[in-house]
């Protein structure tokens, strides 16, 4: 049977594909009610490969069980979300080499749509090695659609943390009910920064339009997280390094301001805690020798967070934007930067602007590539 | 000697000496003791006898004197000459000071300086350590704001001495070019925009200083002594020579520099090239763009498909298998820890150890130059960022940091001309990691009427 009328996918077997610099993610639409047959079958064998180790080199499948969403109306079926290591690519051909030579007939009709760099840089291997077509799409365009989509059709997908008590010691995690108020600031923290501000505009002809703009990035994001974090403790991967870092102090490697001044830097209201300088610590050859791998993961995960932090506070304030929405797969259960974000955000800006999350954060372009599949049904969405 | 570096009016030196002469402190010397350098001036009162301060009477304080920098000052015949010490080693700083007090206030030897001897300073330090000057070397630290000190310094500076400050002008469209030939033809670049000295310094305001310590304060200049510290970023010199000690096996801030100017960082860095196949025209990115600093770690090596990559590749192969040989020998628990004492191996082991998961094919000196782009870029936009905000068009930076490095000057100003679109300046100053000594010196006053 067709999908319902508010389905905003079209029918049949669907991936929206992100290969992004360090992370591959892929979201598949499952139809629901699937008939019995090569179809069914295909979809059993596409659940086993997702729930191999292959794909991500880790000790768990690729899949994320815990953000599927099962049976949604607005996606027509089941969502899976898959995440794998780019450099793993390889075992993606491999998998639809093996649908090819297993279902050909099915693979005829899938529906790839594809974003990020890997989408450019590959589109040639797909069709010359698999015959495959695969729909790219704008990166940009697709987290702005991606954010969109997902605020719009998933229930409890916006977050954020509220302080328990006015000391601010305690946090607990809040759904935002309802939509909020544009223009927001998409901050995507993946391999790099990008920063897009999403505004809102009436038209004559489409009425409500969505208009977009890159308005800022950095280079230094997730990629250089893991990368630096492996080079410095012989971390394998993102959750080790997580792991590390949530045992350690990054007072152990970084100069404070107490550590220059002896106590608060009066004059200028700046609390003998304040980093002054990250790493600065190291300076003393004695500390190098000794300083511990979970105190520099700590302290890695610290500076790159308050350093995008603070140039998206810059450019919120200088776009004019209140509402900024943290995507990207670093951001991924990193409660404690996201607590300290959702903290920094409300002190700086005296409880103005606010700082948001998602749970589906890493998945948003393969979603927003996903939502492109209907252009003409769903909102315009305009490159300003 | 003559010093022939820069020159203040003479009677502008004369008004100086006059009020420094009538202050309870040293009338010779201020220091600025910050989180990794102390900066000390000295001012002698006679030209050519300067032999206290050679270098073999400054090496067992491990201490560094420039004199390329110093300044003359004419009207009183004296010098400013300009120090600088590592924190780490202050006591030994402060007997150096000691030791000169009474060669440095021969001629101008009062009750004063005989008694309690007091000297102006700034900088965190000068809290932190006064204690110890005044207990162990009877050397009273009269404490003035690290702020203040900087931006009278570089006021100072911007409207007093001559060929100070210099830009780099031959960035072309999209400056990703660090080849050796860079290096090299360095000097040919640096341009000195004409600056007299200015009789009316309120044209320059408002400015943004920018000051590159271990950490990095943004200060927004307004007058000759009214300022906002605005903003500041704890990635600074401090996080770049960190990061490098531990990646590289370099000893000291110069070593690092040194070996990043053979370095490459597009073998370290992920570009938006490497992520996209080319450009990514729809937002105006180019090829060479860093999309992820030190990304390139965690992407896997391309499959070379032409021949003179394969015999490289059957090179490395080889490579390879010698440094899996060394590891496990280095591995070895008594063999394996002789010879890791032994420095060289203990260096070849460093560099190829932590990458045992990651193909180790990253050498230091492209790790060195690619934190060093990292640091210098992300300054250079926040720099950016806080500039627009505040309307600012003159960017100064300050600091330890530049040193007067190619690749450093080049960063920070591409990323300024990056953001900015060509609408702002990045200005760099030759006394840049003084300032605060400076400002310390003229006793935080702009006006000595």
């Amino acid at each position: 049977p067709p999908p319902p009328d508010d389905c905003i996918l079209p029918d049949g077997m669907l991936f929206g594909l992100d290969i992004g610099g360090t992370l591959g993610k892929i979201v598949f639409r499952e139809p629901d009610h699937v008939p019995q047959g090569a179809m069914a079958r295909q979809v059993e064998r596409l659940r086993e490969y997702f729930r191999s180790k292959e794909l991500t080199g880790r000790d768990h499948g690729a899949e994320d069980d815990e953000l599927q969403l099962k049976s949604s109306r607005a996606f027509g079926g089941t969502l899976h979300f898959i995440t794998f290591e780019a450099r793993n690519i390889d075992y993606v051909f491999e998998i639809i080499r093996k649908e090819c030579s297993a279902s050909p007939s099915e693979v005829l009709k899938w529906k790839i749509y594809a974003t990020g760099g890997g989408a450019f840089k590959l589109e040639d291997r797909f069709y010359r090695e698999l015959g495959v077509h695969v729909r790219k799409n704008d990166e940009m365009q697709t987290i702005v659609s991606g954010v969109e989509c997902l605020l719009n059709n998933v229930e409890e997908e916006c977050f954020t943390w509220v302080p328990k008590d006015a000391n601010c010691t305690e946090w607990e995690c809040e759904s935002v009910p309802s939509e909020p108020r544009k223009p927001w600031l998409i901050v995507n923290v993946g391999s790099g920064v990008s920063m897009l501000k999403l505004d809102e505009q009436q038209t004559v002809q489409h009425g409500k339009v969505s208009t977009y703009k890159r308005v800022g990035g950095t280079p230094l994001g997730g990629g250089t997280f893991l990368a630096v974090g492996c080079l410095l403790t012989g971390a394998k991967n993102h959750e080790e390094l997580m792991e590390l870092s949530a045992k350690g102090d990054p007072k152990a490697v970084d100069k404070l301001v107490g550590d220059i001044y002896g106590d608060d830097y009066k004059g200028l209201g700046l609390s003998a805690d304040t980093v002054a300088s990250s790493f600065g610590k190291l300076v003393n050859p004695d500390l190098r020798e000794s300083v511990r791998r979970e105190d520099l993961a700590a302290s890695l995960v610290q500076m790159i967070s308050w350093n995008i932090a603070h140039i998206a506070r810059l450019v919120a304030a200088h776009e004019g934007v209140k509402t900024i929405i943290f995507t990207g797969s670093f951001m991924h259960d990193n409660f404690a930067s996201q607590k300290k974000f959702a903290h920094a955000f409300r002190y700086w800006s005296n409880g103005d602007s606010r700082a948001l999350f998602m749970r589906h954060e890493g998945y948003v372009g393969a979603i927003g590539a996903l939502s492109m599949s209907t252009l003409s049904k769903g909102d315009h969405t305009h490159f300003f | 000697m003559p010093w022939n570096r820069a020159t203040i009016s003479p009677v502008l030196s004369g008004k100086i000496k006059k009020h420094l002469d009538s202050l309870p402190e040293s009338n010779a010397i201020s220091i600025d003791i910050g989180g990794t350098l102390s900066k000390v001036i000295f001012m002698d009162n006679f030209v050519n006898d300067f032999s206290c301060f050679d270098t073999p009477s400054l090496i067992p304080y491990q201490s560094l004197w420039s004199p390329e920098l110093s300044i003359y000052l004419p009207g009183i015949e004296a010098n400013l000459h300009f120090f600088c010490f590592e924190t780490f080693h202050i006591y030994d700083c402060g007997c150096f000071i000691a030791s000169t007090w009474n060669n440095l206030h021969k001629n101008s030897l009062e009750e004063k300086y005989l008694g309690i001897r007091k000297l102006r300073a700034t900088g965190g330090g000068s809290f932190k350590h006064g204690k110890l000057f005044r207990k162990k070397l009877s050397l009273n630290l009269c404490c003035k704001d690290e702020m203040l000190c900087t931006v009278i310094g570089m006021n100072f500076l911007i409207a007093h001495v001559d060929h100070e400050f210099y830009t780099f002008s031959n960035l072309n469209e999209t400056f990703t070019d660090f080849s050796s030939s860079f290096i090299s033809n360095f000097s040919g670049i640096i341009d000195f925009p004409q600056y007299f000295p200015l009789e009316n310094i309120e044209i320059i305001f408002p400015y943004l200083l920018v000051n590159i310590g271990s950490g990095v304060s943004i200060i927004k200049v307004t007058g000759r002594t009214t300022f906002q510290r605005v903003s500041g970023s704890s990635l600074g010199g401090g996080t770049f020579w960190g990061l490098c000690s531990l990646l590289t096996n370099c000893k000291t801030f110069a070593e690092v520099i040194e070996l990043s100017k053979k370095g490459n960082n597009h073998k370290v860095d992920m570009l938006v090239g490497d992520i996209y196949g080319g450009d990514y025209p729809i937002v105006g990115l180019d090829a060479n763009v860093i999309a992820a600093s030190f990304g390139k770690l965690t992407m896997r090596r391309e499959r070379s498909e032409t021949y003179p990559g394969f015999f490289k590749e059957c090179q490395q192969s080889v490579y390879g298998l010698f440094w899996v040989f060394l590891n496990i020998i280095l591995a070895m628990p008594f063999v394996g820890k002789i010879l890791r004492e032994n420095l060289i191996l203990k260096k070849l082991a460093h560099e190829g150890f932590h990458n045992s998961n990651f193909k180790p094919r990253f050498h230091a000196k492209d790790l060195a130059l690619s934190a060093l782009r990292t640091i210098s870029y992300n300054i250079g936009q926040i720099a950016f960022l806080n500039a627009k905000r505040f309307g600012l068009e003159g960017i100064y930076f300050g600091g330890n940091f530049v040193r007067k490095h190619p690749y450093t000057i080049a960063s920070i100003s591409y990323a300024v001309k990056f953001w900015s679109r060509n609408g702002m300046r990045a200005l760099f100053s030759l006394h840049d990691g003084y300032l605060g000594a400076l400002g310390a010196f003229l006793d935080g006053k702009d006006n000595f009427d």
